[in-house]
């Protein structure tokens, strides 16, 4: 029957659609679960990172920069909270409109934002800076400024943001002090990186760390968890450094500088005793503030960064190594010839003939000078330049010191001895000379010069500065240098130098320029120094006063540099609450100027010259 | 004769069938906690669940026959819900005005319970033509003019997808109501040329709206596509399911995407995303399986069923429900473009629960009578 026929095979294809629906299920759900184990078993550690990656957000944030104090706990140097401005250029709805906002907050060009503003913008920049370091308070007036005027232009303002504009929190580093100390203190750089100075070298103690901070924010932005790493904290350096009396020395130095028509200057106030340095002051100096206004020349540090040929100031490393190993007396009489002595190719003249040393280092003899170091010889006048420190940093905790330059012993022509003796043939820091001034004041004992005094911890605690002493001359010389160089105030080169109501001692110096391109000392161009220490029975500050070429009719040490000196003293004595001891000396003076040397028992010193040899020795050798 | 009919239908009560569906609505209920625990949308799937099994069972006991036989009333009852959508009676929820709120009864979907009448229409007409000759031409013009009138009211809400849910109810009955194969291969090539055409051409005609094209690109290309604009829910799906891994999120519940708001809707369209993300491709799988176990039972009822009406109720309604599934597990996927179409049994969602609840009862009261001859 064709009925049946046709039912049963329409039966027949109705099955087979049937299980072609079937069919088709069964390859839909096979290439789902092919999607599921993509997704979630090859895939799930590449997603799994995006679910988190899309939820945290990690914030970096830099800990506020350590303070620098002085010794007195003022503040020289310290980080305040501020705020930087940027633009990101590819959300920036209308870049002329933008352009025209800062440029009437800002003080900008309105041509020239636009013109970078564009080209950051072509160039797919996502970070543009308009303003940074903004401090606090500036920085919320102009924010509300800019939002006042981007609301006027018509720029969309989304919650005190306009599109485009972002505040990052920042710090900004700040000199309360503006140029005092500013060579000493020196300054770091936008980024909060020690560029010169305590800055730089001090960088480890006051770098404030980067925290990274983790956030969990849910997709309206809500934080809901939020991880932060645990860092130290930056430190706070302490210096010797007393403000008042930097403040004070650098006025002198300054007046002194420009009294003098000089090029520069240099002022050190150390404390012999312990090494600390009080005040180092330079002339020109600059504002670490605003450090970009200036010339990069004016931001070293001269005092240790600067070598000179010393000149007479000198003489007292002659005198007092040749006294040192009893070679020399105060009262012996110097054969000096006819005022020209002749060593090698070289001659030296002196006008001040038949005196005693003592009188000599009064005048500033340059004969009597080489006289005591040619007894040494150059082996024993040599060690002792090496125990003073010269060729080599003193150490202290600044950077760039420069060692100065002595030549090696090996490489000395036949003048070179009587040269050193006299400061030429040597470069030296002004720092290096202070020192040496500071040892004849400490009873023959070097303090190793510090300006860290110490670095305080947040929690309370510190670390102060061990200071470090080295025995370069008798007790005995130093005193006799002590009286030796009180005379050159009392009626020699330095009377200039001596202060109202205070006994000081020390030296003068004037030096010719090497000068680099003629490969000799240019006898047109002076260092002037004055170098002393006040009072001299108890010394309580040394004073190194360097200028460097001077141009008025007189320049020399004694006239110049003097006068700066003693300007000092009388300023920082009384703030060190030393008493005037002059009128006390004066009772005594008849005693100081008959002063019987002979208490210098030689054979004594040449046993116990034997022992600091010895010590000293072994010092190196550590 | 009731007795003997009652006695019989319990004997032949498909209890794995209800079992498998309620235990599905379960999970669901499970996952909606997971995906939003502060809210309260899985309380109310429990009431709703509950409401569903009554109205299974009460289905169930009625003739399917008597149902198919007043198919042009509950059509056109139907119809009218959905005319009463578009008036100031509906309410306007994210831009769709698909929901209706009336006295008594509360705020539902009439889109979703017209599946239903549409399903006894079709089963009423093509049961009754010449059950052994290929389909006409008219024949097919009414199928479609059956489903035509429905879905152009819904399209006017608008909601495309739940539209788009329709249209394999026709596919299976015309398919299975032996139109010529001719015709399947001819309308299989005419959708493959006509859709990119129809899209082509809708782009460049503004017909197809930015977000759409948006959610088609997000699909060919999920990572280039704009992270925060359409192509950001294809993504943060993708990603929740790939972070559930083998065995899911254990613990870190707070962490989850639903949670963090990262996952949008995670409690109706994106509710297998959340499934993925909590119970890991265990879970999935398990998941599948039940449905695959349920659909085959549907399919187990069709093969058995007495007359050509219910079989082709019965298949029409499997036709949509796999389609369901697949378009909505798709698109959480990145697979299909994101189409506004709820996880049937899984998804928060009365209307959707109910009228998948009333078909099964359907289903149900189909084989209790499938030895009974009236």
């Amino acid at each position: 029957m064709p009925a049946s026929i046709r039912k049963k095979d329409f039966r027949q294809e109705t099955f087979v659609r049937f299980l072609l629906i079937v069919a088709l299920f069964t390859i839909w759900l096979g290439i789902i679960g092919i999607r599921l184990v993509y997704l979630q078993i090859s895939q799930h550690e590449f997603f799994k990172e995006r679910a988190i990656s899309q939820r945290r957000d990690k914030v970096r944030k830099r800990m506020m920069r350590g303070t620098i104090y002085d010794r007195s706990g003022r503040a020289l140097a310290m980080s305040v909270k501020a705020r930087s401005l940027f633009l990101n250029p590819q959300e920036i709805e209308n870049p002329f409109i933008a352009a025209e906002i800062l440029a009437s907050v800002f003080k900008f060009k309105k041509e020239e934002i636009l013109k970078e503003l564009l080209k950051a913008k072509q160039e797919g920049k996502r970070f543009f800076w308009v303003g940074r370091k903004i401090e606090e308070e500036q920085a919320k007036r102009i924010s509300e400024t800019l939002q006042r005027e981007a609301q006027a232009k018509g720029l969309s303002v989304i919650k005190e943001q306009i599109t485009g504009f972002y505040w990052q929190e920042d710090q900004k580093r700040v000199y309360p002090l503006g140029s005092l100390a500013a060579n000493v203190i020196g300054f770091s750089n936008i980024d909060d990186v020690g560029q010169a100075g305590i800055e730089l070298s001090q960088e480890s103690n006051l770098r404030g760390a980067v925290v990274r901070k983790w956030q969990e924010r849910d997709r309206l932005g809500r934080v809901f968890d939020s991880e932060m790493e645990e860092k130290e904290p930056p430190k706070d350096v302490y210096l010797t450094i007393s403000a008042s009396i930097q403040h004070r020395v650098e006025e002198a130095l300054k007046e002194g500088v420009e009294k003098a028509k000089a090029k520069s200057g240099i002022a050190i106030v150390i404390e012999p005793k312990t090494g600390e340095i009080l005040a180092m002051a330079n002339y020109p100096s600059f504002d670490p503030n605003f450090y970009s206004r200036f010339s990069s020349e004016l931001f070293s540090n001269r005092a240790i960064q600067n070598v000179f040929a010393p000149g007479s100031t000198f003489k007292v490393v002659s005198y007092g190594a040749a006294l040192d190993r009893g070679l020399i007396a105060p009262d012996e009489v110097v054969d000096c010839g006819n005022g020209v002595i002749q060593i090698a190719d070289r001659k030296f003249k002196d006008t001040h003939c038949r005196k005693s040393f003592q009188d000599s280092i009064v005048v500033s003899s340059n004969i009597a000078a080489i006289r005591a170091a040619q007894r040494l010889g150059e082996d024993g006048f040599y060690s002792y330049l090496r125990a003073f420190g010269f060729g080599e940093q003193t150490g202290i905790e600044l950077p760039a010191e420069s060692t100065g330059i002595l030549s090696q012993k090996e490489r000395w022509s036949s003048a070179s001895l009587a040269s050193i003796a006299i400061g030429y043939e040597i470069g030296v820091t002004a720092l290096q000379m202070a020192l040496v001034f500071a040892t004849v004041a400490n009873d023959g004992v070097m303090m190793k010069p510090r300006i860290v005094k110490e670095i305080r911890y947040s929690e309370g605690t510190y670390r102060k500065m061990e200071p470090e002493a080295r025995k370069v001359l008798e007790e005995q010389t130093a005193s006799v240098l002590r009286k030796m160089l009180y005379q050159v105030v009392l009626r020699g080169t330095g009377r200039l130098a001596d202060p109202d109501g205070y006994t000081a001692a020390g030296k003068t110096g004037t030096a010719w320029k090497y000068d680099e391109k003629l490969k000799k000392y240019n006898s047109e161009k002076y260092v002037s120094s004055f170098i002393g220490f006040a009072p001299v029975q108890k010394p309580a500050a040394v004073v190194a006063v360097v200028l460097d070429e001077p141009r008025t009719e007189r320049r020399n040490g004694g006239d110049v540099a003097a006068p700066i000196f003693r300007r000092i003293m009388e300023q920082i004595l009384p703030e060190l609450q030393i008493p005037p001891d002059e009128a006390l000396v004066a009772e005594e003076k008849i005693e100081t100027s008959n002063t019987d040397f002979s208490e210098v028992p030689r054979v004594a010193v040449q046993d116990s010259d034997r022992k600091t040899d010895e010590k000293r020795r072994r010092k190196r050798e550590d | 004769m009731m007795a003997i009919v009652e006695k019989r239908n319990f004997r032949e009560f498909d209890w794995l069938l209800l079992t498998l569906a309620v235990s599905i609505v379960c999970f669901g209920i499970w996952q909606i906690y997971n995906a939003q625990p502060t809210e309260i949308y899985w309380q109310k799937q429990i009431i709703g669940l509950i409401l569903a099994l009554f109205l299974a069972i009460l289905v169930a006991f009625i003739d399917y026959r008597v149902l198919v036989y007043y198919a042009p009333v509950f059509y056109v009852i139907g119809i009218i819900l959905l005319i009463l959508v578009l008036t100031p009676l509906g309410v306007k929820v994210k831009g769709q005005q698909a929901w209706l709120k009336l006295p008594l009864v509360g705020q539902f979907q009439p889109s979703e319970f017209v599946k239903i009448p549409v399903l006894l229409m079709f089963a009423k007409y093509f049961n009754e033509r010449n059950k052994f000759s290929p389909l006409t031409i008219k024949e097919t013009l009414v199928g479609v003019a059956i489903i035509a009138l429905p879905v152009g009211l819904i399209l006017l809400e608008p909601d495309a997808g739940q539209a788009l849910t329709y249209m394999p109810l026709l596919a299976v009955v015309l398919f299975l109501s032996s139109i010529k194969i001719r015709y399947v291969i001819l309308s299989i090539a005419a959708c493959l040329i006509l859709l990119p055409l129809g899209f082509y051409i809708g782009v460049k005609t503004g017909k197809i709206k930015q977000y759409q094209v948006e959610r088609i690109n997000v699909i060919l290309d999920p990572e280039s596509a704009d992270p925060r604009g359409y192509g950001y829910h294809t993504l943060q799906s993708m990603i929740t399911i790939g972070q559930g891994g083998i065995t899911g999120i254990k613990g870190d519940t707070e962490r989850s995407q639903s949670a963090l708001k990262f996952l949008p809707e995670p409690h109706t369209d994106f509710i297998f995303a959340v499934t993925a993300e909590n119970t890991g491709f265990v879970g999935c799988v398990s998941l599948l399986l039940a449905y695959a176990l349920l659909i085959s039972r549907l399919i187990m009822g069709a093969r058995y069923a007495p007359d050509r009406a219910s079989m082709l109720f019965i298949m029409a309604f499997v036709g949509g429900l796999t389609f369901q599934i697949f378009i909505n597990v798709g698109m959480t996927m990145g697979m299909v473009p994101v189409i506004g179409v709820p996880l049937p049994l899984m998804s928060a969602g009365l209307s959707s629960i109910l009228s998948t609840f009333i078909a099964i009862g359907f289903v149900l009261s189909v084989r209790m009578r499938r030895f009974v001859n009236y």
